[in-house]
């Protein structure tokens, strides 16, 4: 290759000859932009932020005897359910079968032919499809309390893909799987670069950060990763955007079981990062400490919340569900177990847990105990359970989770659904 | 007229210019900006303590704006563009040298356009440091950075031009003697 050419004193040389630009506006043309702009600015802080303190007080007003009435009513609604429970469990408490065959066909079947006419048809004539319609009513009644994980029941000729994908703070890398249907042709890797393009972050309130803007290419032979991104590559930004890239590829690497990334701009081996300086390939830190998981509300607190791990140096699954009662305000995560549930915990032969309620538990099925569930299993995973047995609870099902059986842990935290 | 800002102008209005339009390197757009940072000063100008020179204190916001304006263009022109359109990312560098670039000597368009493939960072650093021949404290002081962050920066910097540099006269040498390269 031919020999450098250009000494830093002679590049200094050079910039300093740089020739000089001139702003050729009149000073007093300038002032008075200046002054327009200053006597707009002024005006307009304290204009938009009443307007909408006005907005919101109207909005209060009119939604809030709404609010309250809706609330009292699912209330009672709740009560009334569980007392229903408590006396069919009473009455038949010799033939568990029949009461729960009672328990569902009393609450949600009603709901749903309102909901479904067809369902109603489906379900007098006793046809052949009452059983799979009977499911979907049963999902579209429990919408609301659906579970957020995969399970491995979801994955029936479907792959899971899991992207790392930051919130629109860059406070917490969220953890969203995807299910798509399996192709024996084609590697998890492709997969994962296909479905990259169809994700909707956005709508899912959090930060628009696939397709990543590099090409990706993967090398199944020795399991390597190549990741070529362009010289104006956003990734070089601030500190944080390299950060983010970090942990998004350490995630990347963790779920495709990938061994090395290789870093190239555009052909040529290594990125030049701004902070970091120059790097040839991408080794992740030994993370050491469990994951434990928060609630993230990304869309305000009565949307289905993120289960956000955190990694923690913890001493047992006992002391990491203590912490999960605390939030997490300094990552803006709310706390994924109520404070007045309190519970004993008996680890049997490292793959069993279980959990015995306290009597001044409550354990009602609604959406947020479904989603403590949920954060319980997720973090008893981390922990190497393979199951979890809940004991005690006021109720024996929470949404899709009988309590009387071993609740097996989930495959991936929060599955969101592609759009069509 | 505000006797601030007279005196502001009087000092150190072409200096701020020069280094926002080498930021951004479109006048227009430096002309905005350079009203930007003397509404940034007005402002606070009676929190300004005289902890730092005048001068750097002056850098330190027009850098401040220079940087606001990148993440405003980002935003939602870069979106859009390379959402709609891949094949527009090349034209960029295609951009009409402006007049007192354009009457320059080779080499001197040559390391202008070579400005746009450093980082934020380092050019900010290239062109406080050599343009406008601030010291080492001088521009560690207006970035709010250690002075070896400066030197550092500085010296990738000047990497980064002499690679590129480079590249761009082994193009131009192919074009008009080939012969001379092959060797």
């Amino acid at each position: 290759m031919k020999e450098s050419k250009w000494s830093d004193e002679q590049l200094q040389e050079l910039l300093s000859q740089m020739p000089k630009i001139k702003d050729n506006r009149d000073p007093r043309e300038i002032y008075q932009n200046i002054e327009i702009k200053m006597g707009k600015q002024k005006k307009r802080t304290w204009i938009l932020p009443a307007a909408a303190v006005a907005a919101a007080l109207l909005l209060l007003f009119i939604l809030a005897p709404n609010l309250m009435n809706w609330q009292e009513s699912a209330d009672k609604h709740v009560e009334i359910q569980s007392d229903q429970t408590q006396s069919s469990e009473q009455i038949t408490s010799d033939n568990n079968s029949i009461s729960e065959a009672k328990d569902e066909e009393s609450d949600p079947e009603p709901l749903a032919r309102e909901e479904d006419p067809q369902e109603d048809h489906a379900q007098l004539s006793g046809d052949p499809e009452k059983e799979s319609n009977d499911d979907i009513s049963m999902k579209s009644v429990s919408s609301e309390i659906s579970p957020t994980a995969v399970y491995e029941e979801d994955l029936a000729g479907k792959e899971f893909l899991t992207y790392a994908i930051p919130d629109k703070e860059a406070q917490n890398i969220v953890p969203v799987s995807v299910l798509v249907d399996d192709d024996p042709d084609r590697s998890k890797f492709a997969l994962f670069e296909d479905t990259m393009s169809k994700l909707t972050e956005d709508a899912w309130g959090l930060e628009e950060y696939y397709p990543l803007k590099a090409n990706l290419t993967h090398d199944q032979e020795n399991n390597i990763l190549t990741v070529d991104v362009p010289v104006d590559h956003p990734y070089s930004m601030s500190s944080t955007a390299e950060l983010l890239l970090e942990k998004v590829l350490a995630n990347i690497m963790n779920n495709l079981d990938i061994e090395k990334i290789d870093l190239r701009t555009e052909g040529k081996v290594g990125i030049e990062f701004s902070h970091y300086g120059y790097r040839e390939e991408f080794i992740p830190e030994n993370s050491t400490g469990n994951l434990i998981y928060y609630f993230l509300y990304p869309n305000g607190a009565d949307s289905t919340p993120f289960l956000v791990p955190i990694r923690e140096e913890l001493n047992s699954v006992k002391d990491a569900l203590k912490a999960m009662k605390q939030n997490r305000t300094e990552n803006n995560l709310q706390a994924s177990i109520p404070d007045d549930i309190d519970f004993e915990i008996e680890e049997i032969k490292d793959s069993k847990l279980i959990i015995r309620f306290n009597n001044e538990s409550e354990i009602i099925d609604n959406a947020s105990t479904l989603h403590a569930i949920e954060a319980i299993l997720l973090t008893a995973k981390d922990f190497d359970f393979d199951t979890v047995k809940l004991e005690n609870a006021d109720v024996d099902k929470i949404g899709k989770f009988d309590l009387t059986e071993e609740l097996k842990v989930p495959v991936a935290a929060n599955k969101r659904d592609l759009p069509n | 007229m505000d006797s601030v800002f007279d005196e502001l102008y009087k000092k150190y209005h072409q200096d701020v210019f020069q280094f926002l339009f080498y930021m951004v390197k479109n006048k227009e757009l430096a002309e905005d900006l350079v009203q930007e940072v003397y509404i940034r000063v007005l402002k606070s100008y009676e929190r300004f303590e005289g902890k730092s020179s005048e001068k750097t204190w002056l850098f330190s916001i027009a850098r401040n704006v220079a940087i606001d304006s990148f993440c405003k263009q980002k935003g939602w022109k870069q979106k859009i563009i390379e959402k709609f359109d891949w094949s527009t990312q090349q034209v960029k560098d295609e951009l009409p040298l402006p007049e007192e670039i354009a009457v320059q000597r080779e080499e001197i368009q040559m390391i202008y356009r070579c400005l746009d493939l450093c980082t934020i960072d380092q050019r900010l650093v290239i062109i406080m440091r050599y343009i406008h021949e601030l010291t080492i404290t001088e521009t560690a002081d207006s970035l709010g950075w250690t002075e070896s962050k400066v030197k550092t920066t500085q010296h990738r910097a000047l990497k980064v031009l002499k690679n590129h540099m480079e590249h761009f006269k082994a193009k131009e040498g192919m074009d008009n003697e080939g012969i001379k390269v092959e060797r």
